[in-house]
């Protein structure tokens, strides 16, 4: 009876082994083709630059919306406020600040996109 | 000062209100980035290049018919959806191809990759800015457009999928992903993170 009882011990057991190693090989499995990723080399640094093409033209223009409609906000903002239809000299500062906004924004925005690059 | 936006809240349509405006920009915002449901599928099961084809002709089409547009809707369909449509058709497959060839330096390649945004986004404004006191709307936006087929043939050429599609893969979008948790998790916090481009139609409601 006892022998029985081991082997019944003993089943879970080399189940569990078995399921191990079968889980590790799903594991290897999983990680085997990470390492077949190129990771450089002249075709997949092309793919990068099309595609830094493509989002030169897509991207550009979704950021050259969202800049145009910061500068319709500031600029009806602009309008309403009695101070800035008054002095003529502030309003041109102001339009100073809006190309320097403008520019800032760009930068930022550059920033953010190029700080990925060290995640 | 003027650019796209506030050159049309002034010219062309002067008689709508800013917000009536804002709702075309909206459109394209809101279609550049909710297409990708529909353009990831596509791309994971045909690759990347007749998606990025189709996206370069769909935005040079309307830049180049932006110039011709007097009315509301004409602007509605030219620029928020043909424009959205082409947007999303190319700059959702040219992320991904990114993301075929590397692992380890998966968010080097992207970050290089999405930084042509940002130069898209500096060089655009600051050249509309210039152009339309000195040519008129329609050829600034045509030679936007001219911009335009030079980077999506360049993009068309270069960018290609490795990894072949799994068998029996749909081209519908797969709802069964979102039952990753962490996955999900990291969807609705991307989701609430937002862009530049939707702070900027908040600022405008408000």
């Amino acid at each position: 009876m006892e022998e029985v009882g081991d082997v019944r011990d003993r089943h879970p057991v080399v189940a569990h082994e078995q399921e191990k190693n079968g889980h590790n090989e799903e594991q290897v499995e999983d990680e085997t083709p990470c390492e077949e990723y190129p990771e450089g080399g002249l075709t997949a640094w092309l793919v990068v630059l099309g595609s830094f093409f493509g989002t030169v033209a897509a991207s550009g223009m979704l950021n050259t919306v969202g800049i145009c409609m910061l500068l319709l906000f500031l600029v009806s903002h602009q309008s309403h406020s009695k101070l800035l239809q008054e002095d003529v000299v502030l309003s041109l500062k102001y339009k100073r600040l809006f190309r320097i906004l403008q520019v800032l924004f760009c930068l930022t925005n550059l920033l953010y996109n190029s700080s990925s690059c060290y995640l | 000062m003027v650019i796209v936006q506030t050159y049309l809240a002034e010219h062309q349509l002067k008689d709508y209100s800013e917000s009536t405006v804002g709702w075309i920009f909206g459109m394209y915002v809101f279609l550049s980035f909710f297409c990708g449901i529909q353009i990831g599928p596509i791309f994971d099961a045909h690759g990347p290049r007749l998606l990025i084809l189709a996206g370069g002709i769909l935005l040079c089409l309307s830049m180049f018919l932006f110039g011709l547009c007097t009315a509301y809707w004409h602007f509605m369909l030219v620029f928020g959806v043909l424009g959205g449509l082409g947007t999303s058709l190319i700059f959702t497959p040219a992320l991904s191809a990114v993301s075929h060839f590397f692992m380890k330096k998966r968010g080097n390649a992207t970050g290089i990759a999405a930084a042509g945004g940002s130069m898209g986004g500096i060089i655009f404004p600051l050249s509309l800015q210039k152009l339309f006191p000195q040519v008129g709307f329609a050829w600034a936006t045509r030679i936007l457009g001219f911009i335009f087929i030079v980077c999506s043939c360049v993009a068309v050429a270069l960018t290609r999928s490795r990894l072949p599609p799994k068998p029996g893969q749909s081209v519908l979008p797969d709802l069964r992903i979102f039952r990753d948790r962490a996955f999900l998790l990291l969807t609705i916090g991307v989701y609430f993170m937002g862009e530049f481009e939707e702070l900027q139609g908040y600022l405008l409601d408000s």
